[in-house]
């Protein structure tokens, strides 16, 4: 909550940032099996730095739209992921794939996508924000188990969407569909992206007492003066479409969201105003860093992908939160 | 200091139904609510923090429907603690206290003093979440205090239900001083020695309906009290006058097998 604190862990969160780019840029495995040391000019040198872009705006949007769905949600397990919120924008991009296969259209580009991602993704929220509810209060728990049932209905729509396309159009959802960092991104979906996690940071810096006080029970917050369904309805939209895009850019990333929270927590204390800042900045680090750790991974079959990278880390730690800080939060 | 005044408002929450016809809690005075559970004292007490909406009648707070004031403006005007406060993040008592003033701006009673008057100054950096029922009660109590203003409406919805003796007289006192200073305090209580030593006036609600509203020395006398909660009341003589206690082992006698 001090200035000092919040001013020193978000400066952490930054440096965390800076190093894991700096590895990202200028130390690489290369195929061979050789590591390659300083910054390449040309075609190479500007693939590194899409990537590092690319991942430090996705894990932007997706650190801080993590830290706000566990304020508003008051759960420490919510994140866009673990809420279905990533797989349902996944099948909204699948349906409109094999729309445009049907329409006999050519498949949607990126910036196209972002339409049918965000539909996805703030549609799986409102179901899952729905089930999640008992009595008209949030149960936590009822929640996390919505959203990997949602989650689950959204992977294997996606599936079915998938066996629906023109098998030359499969190959590239299907790569996508596990979370990768394109080396081409598009220019406007990269400039959307890192503007909205600009934003999402911004918002909660701006709105931060408000979303500390939507943690007391909806009595409580009300009678502080939280227009809590104002908040609530504003920001989910926020964080559906700001995920939706990081969706369309680089496919859903697993578990950034709900593990940049937490690392954000333990820099800067548990207020918003420097928390949601500092998701941000911890989201990016994550991301850019599991990108750089996936460079130096051959288990003989090529680079790992992504997804994969984030989805085994995240989910151990996952595991890890499950246990610590459940006993923390409910009390 | 503006009045605090149900005209008549009517609820229906499933098969209850609340009215309780025209009741003014007096400015600068502490009303205590008594009666059996579910006769509808935590709705009293929602309807004049503006979170329950009636379908006809109003609660009003100077001539303006509490439920429809501005939800910071609202919280300038009405403070509430409710029955079992809850925080959903790591955030420590003195952390939690500060969100009183999240969306209204603080009262003239910093955090830090709030929490010296429930007498948890010691517990300032202790996290919420670890702290026991008692403590934590006392802490939604110090986060109403932080963001009450002078001549407010301050609502204690069982808020010293869990509390223990010594500390629950700190906040009497705490709570005292505020009517003194022009506050509408409501209490709604099933300790009735914490309601003789706490009210000026007592409101008897049962059944969604007012039974009795009026001035404490006469509700809360022995007789009148028993014959409305069916139980027998003695009382004993404190500093402030009769406190008031149920006698169980009459019922208890005729109940036993």
């Amino acid at each position: 909550m001090t200035t000092g604190r919040a001013a020193r862990g978000l400066t952490i969160a930054l440096i965390a940032l800076a190093a894991a780019a700096a590895v990202r840029l200028l130390a690489v495995r290369t195929l061979d099996g050789a590591v390659e040391l300083g910054f390449p000019g040309g075609a190479i040198g500007d693939i590194r730095l899409s990537c590092v872009l690319v991942a430090a705006a996705a894990g932007g949007v997706l650190g801080a739209a993590g830290w706000i769905l566990q304020a508003l949600l008051r759960n420490p397990l919510a994140s866009p992921f673990v809420l279905g919120v990533t797989g349902g924008a996944g099948t909204g991009v699948a349906v409109a794939a094999v729309l445009a296969a049907l329409a006999g259209a050519a498949a949607p580009g990126p910036v196209a996508m972002v339409v049918p991602s965000a539909i996805g993704a703030v549609g799986a929220l409102a179901v899952v924000v729905a089930l999640g509810r008992r009595n008209g209060a949030i149960d936590p728990l009822g929640l996390v188990l919505a959203g990997v049932i949602v989650g689950t209905v959204a992977a294997g729509l996606t599936t079915v969407a998938e066996s629906l396309l023109p098998p030359d159009r499969r190959g590239l959802l299907a790569g996508w569909l596990f979370g990768r960092i394109p080396e081409a991104p598009d220019r406007a979906l990269l400039a959307a992206c890192a503007a909205a996690a600009l934003a999402l940071a911004g918002a909660g810096a701006v709105l931060g007492r408000r979303l500390d006080a939507a943690t007391l029970s909806d009595d409580e917050a009300r009678s502080v003066g939280i227009n809590l369904g104002r908040l609530r309805m504003s920001l989910f939209l926020a964080c559906g479409v700001a995920t939706a895009i990081t969706v369309a850019l680089c496919g859903p990333v697993a578990f950034i969201g709900l593990v940049a929270p937490h690392c954000a927590r333990g820099l800067v204390g548990a207020g918003s105003r420097a928390g949601v800042p500092a998701a941000a900045a911890c989201g990016a680090a994550l991301l850019v860093a599991a990108d750089a750790l996936r460079q130096w991974i051959d288990l003989g079959a090529g680079r790992l992908p992504l997804g994969a990278v984030t989805a085994v880390l995240g989910g151990i730690a996952f595991l890890v939160l499950l246990r610590r800080t459940a006993a923390g939060w409910f009390a | 200091m503006s009045a605090l005044c149900y005209e008549s408002p009517a609820l229906r929450v499933g098969g209850f139904a609340f009215e309780p016809g025209e009741v003014r809690p007096h400015p600068g005075r502490v009303t205590v609510l008594l009666g059996p559970n579910g006769g509808g004292k935590t709705t009293a007490l929602r309807l004049a923090a503006g979170l329950a909406v009636p379908g006809s009648g109003r609660v009003a707070l100077g001539g303006v429907a509490v439920h429809a004031m501005r939800p910071p403006e609202r919280a300038r005007a009405v403070a509430m603690v409710v029955q079992r406060p809850q925080v959903s993040a790591p955030f420590t008592a003195l952390e939690v206290v500060a969100l009183g003033a999240a969306a209204a701006g603080a009262g003239p009673c910093s955090a830090g003093e709030a929490l010296r008057a429930v007498g948890l100054s010691g517990r300032a950096g202790v996290p919420f979440a670890q702290m026991s029922g008692g403590e934590q009660q006392r802490v939604a109590v110090a986060r109403a205090f932080h963001q009450h203003r002078p001549g407010g409406v301050l609502l204690l919805d069982e808020a010293f239900a869990a509390v223990d003796p010594p500390e629950a007289a700190s906040i009497v006192a705490a709570v005292r001083i505020r009517a003194a200073a022009g506050a509408t305090v409501l209490v709604a209580t099933h300790d009735l020695a914490l309601a003789s030593a706490l009210a000026d006036d007592a409101w008897f609600v049962a059944g969604g309906r007012t039974a009795a509203f009026g001035p404490a020395k006469d509700l809360l006398a022995p007789a009148v009290l028993g014959a409305f909660l069916g139980v027998k009341v003695t009382a004993a003589t404190g500093a402030r006058g009769p406190v008031a206690a149920a006698d169980l082992a009459d019922r208890l006698q005729a109940e036993s097998p």
